[in-house]
């Protein structure tokens, strides 16, 4: 694959949702939704990325379920036993699927296309994200890792202690979340006051935008999608 | 004078402790070493002296910190930190901040506008044994390696002095054998003055200039090198500092019961990815039973497996009580904590152990009564430590399993934690204890086990003992 920044695939998938959440017309939303679904369903699934496709069926069955049980009105369409599954429940479906298809197809080309740690980095570099904003989200990655060892020390521990380790009630979350903040605030204490050893005050804003021609296309296969979904809504 | 710290008072924002009259002064190439117990306000002196205390945490001090000429506690002062100082702290994990060790290394580089960070950063991780990783997700380094990254990142841009706070807390003997070598070779070798602050002073005694005891936050004494007595190291004893190696002293074989405890064939790991395979161990009644090895080699996982935290990846463990009263006490202490009190921490005790359990605590530990309504995460590390291991033995357990319980401790606490322990076997109960400090052996081990290229076979205390000792020479 040629080279992409991932500032620029994060564009993308911005002007996708954006679109996914302004356009009305289920027509003119179909242009976008179902090859950025394909296309982020191959790159998932090569990837062996299979929370998005998992996440996506799942929210189906469930729009799915709310339509027949809130909007089943209109012709029939589809009549098992006693349960007759309604036009307007499909369509209803059909409406936000679209939608979610447009969403979690832009997400599944995002996810397959960046690492995580050159993104940050093309966000400060291409986009001139704020230092901190860009120090806050490496950190993140870094801490994501240590923290889900804490949680499961912390689960292993109530259920040595017998206490429940599914989280029902508050009084759980909070038997969790205490010693997991209590560790977390210790850890970003004495990560803060190493990164300003090193000279975090001093760090310049570091906006350098450099864009490749393939980096233009990407962004110009958004805009002519954005341009075509809009022509569609106003010739119907 | 490269360093010249006058602190006449240094304090915490909300805190009673108080650092007063610590004078240090370095010139080029020197090393200073500065011990003592925990809490005495060792690392209280390196963020003072560096600024940070006034500059960044809100709290007061009065005096001046010179490095290179610049003055760090003024604000002006403080922005020159970065190219004066590096600092090497406790905890890799509580230093480190990017994700992979070439973002790690070339942070500080990017902070003070280095034109030349590729070819720095490469040519410090390749010297500090870390090229071919420069793009590997932290988490994936050993213990060692992470250490190796923090003393890279702290010399990369090349500053006159490097503060080191607790360099071996956290790591193996060899761990600590190669920030010796890193120590000689990179700071000490290449000209560059140095603050150690260590309680275990042994590691350093040969590659420092001059020692200062820190005691109750005023400087007690201090020595140069070459002045170094007999006297002085007991006098550093007696002050909480560990300045020598643990001597065996071979007492009676304790009464241990009947085998309680047996892994056959057994082989432990993550995801079926085995770490040590073909494990036989066993544990009797009253008896500890240390599992000693390298940072990495298996031992926690060893333990999470007795404890059924994680399930055997072949083999079985087999054990005598039908429904076995085992208590697994992680490396850190907070973990272990449930409720915001440390009164309904004893109140969940009460409950489970008794009124008689509790008198038993509040007799060994008064001071506890004092700190009742404070929250556990926020009592010393040393407190933390001992309610860690009583909510352990108030749960009654037969076999208690205990991961590095000596981490981070200075003599005296490490004592209480020895003593903790042997009173515990003397309740009839078994400990196995996964641990890489040789002092352990030295104090309490029936039996030791060794983990070495992903296999665990018995030794004797001796080899076990000599084995560690020799590992940070």
């Amino acid at each position: 694959m040629p080279r992409v920044f991932p500032a620029t695939w994060f564009i993308y998938s911005l002007i996708m949702t954006a679109l996914a959440f302004t356009i009305r017309s289920e027509i003119a939303l179909m242009l976008p939704a179902i090859p950025n679904f394909i296309l982020g369903l191959i790159l998932s699934l090569r990837k062996k990325y299979y929370l998005f496709p998992i996440a996506f069926l799942l929210a189906v069955w469930a729009l799915f379920l709310n339509a027949v049980l809130f909007v089943n009105y209109g012709e029939p369409v589809v009549v098992v036993g006693p349960l007759v599954i309604r036009s307007n429940a499909l369509w209803a479906t059909l409406i936000v699927t679209v939608r979610i298809m447009t969403i979690t197809g832009a997400a599944m080309i995002f996810v397959s296309m960046i690492n995580p740690r050159e993104l940050i980095i093309s966000l400060e570099r291409q986009l001139g994200l704020p230092k901190g904003l860009a120090f806050a989200l490496s950190l993140a990655l870094r801490l994501i890792p240590l923290m889900t060892y804490d949680y499961h020390e912390i689960l292993f521990i109530r259920r040595q202690r017998g206490y429940r380790t599914k989280l029902v009630i508050p009084t759980d979350v909070i038997g969790v979340l205490l010693p997991l903040v209590a560790v977390g605030i210790d850890r970003a204490y004495w990560i803060g006051i190493a990164a300003e050893l090193r000279g975090f005050q001093l760090r310049k804003r570091r906006f350098n935008p450099k864009y490749t021609l393939w980096d233009l296309l990407v962004i110009a296969a958004a805009i002519a999608q954005t341009i075509v979904s809009l022509a569609i809504v106003f010739l119907h | 004078m490269l360093v010249d710290t006058k602190i006449t008072r240094a304090q915490h924002r909300g805190s009673r402790f108080v650092l007063r009259d610590v004078f240090l002064s370095l010139g080029e190439g020197e090393s200073v070493l500065v011990v003592g117990s925990s809490g005495c306000g060792k690392t209280t002196l390196l963020l003072a002296m560096t600024g940070v205390l006034n500059n960044l945490l809100e709290g007061e001090v009065e005096g001046y910190s010179r490095i290179g000429g610049v003055n760090l506690l003024e604000p002006e002062g403080f922005r020159e930190v970065a190219r004066l100082v590096g600092v090497v702290l406790q905890d890799p994990d509580k230093q480190i901040a990017m994700p992979t060790p070439y973002d790690e290394v070339s942070f500080v580089l990017e902070n003070l506008g280095f034109n030349d960070i590729e070819e720095r950063t490469n040519r410090i991780l390749g010297m500090f044994g870390l090229a071919g990783k420069e793009f590997v997700s932290i988490e994936k380094l050993s213990g060692g390696e992470k250490r190796r990254l923090t003393i890279a990142s702290a010399i990369v841009h090349d500053p006159p002095i490097i503060l080191f706070d607790e360099p071996t807390a956290s790591i193996d003997p060899w761990g600590v054998r190669e920030v010796r070598k890193y120590f000689r070779e990179h700071v000490s070798g290449l000209g560059r003055a140095s603050i150690v602050v260590e309680h275990k002073a042994k590691y350093f005694l040969d590659l420092v200039d001059e020692v200062v005891l820190l005691e109750d936050g005023v400087i007690r004494a201090r020595r140069r090198i070459s002045e170094v007595d007999e006297a002085f190291l007991e006098y550093l004893e007696e002050h909480g500092v560990d300045v020598r190696s643990p001597i065996l002293i071979r007492e009676p074989r304790r009464d241990v019961g009947r085998t309680i405890l047996e892994t056959r064939g057994l082989t432990i790991g993550y995801n079926g990815q085995p770490i040590i395979s073909g494990i036989d161990f066993e544990v009797r009644e009253r008896e500890v039973v240390v599992v000693i090895g390298a940072n990495g080699s298996g031992k926690t996982t060893f333990l999470k497996t007795i404890a059924g935290s994680l399930k055997p990846v072949a083999g079985e463990i087999v054990f005598r009580e039908k429904n076995p009263r085992i208590f697994y006490v992680p490396q850190n202490p907070d973990y272990m904590f449930i409720h915001t009190r440390v009164k309904r921490e004893l109140d969940d005790l009460y409950k489970r152990s008794g009124r008689i359990f509790i008198e038993k605590i509040f007799s060994e530990a008064p001071w506890l009564k004092g700190l009742l309504d404070m929250s556990p995460h926020r009592l010393s590390h040393g407190q933390r430590r001992w309610l860690a291991l009583t909510i352990a033995r108030g749960y009654n357990p037969s076999i208690v399993l205990l991961d590095e319980p000596t981490t981070g401790l200075d003599l005296k606490l490490y004592r209480h934690v020895i003593e903790w322990i042997r009173k515990i076997v003397k309740e009839k109960r078994s400990v196995v204890i996964a641990s890489h400090d040789p002092r352990v052996i030295a104090d309490l081990a029936d039996r030791v086990y060794l983990v070495e290229n992903n296999r665990m076979r018995e030794v004797s205390l001796e080899y076990g003992l000599k084995w560690l000792e020799e590992g940070f020479k």
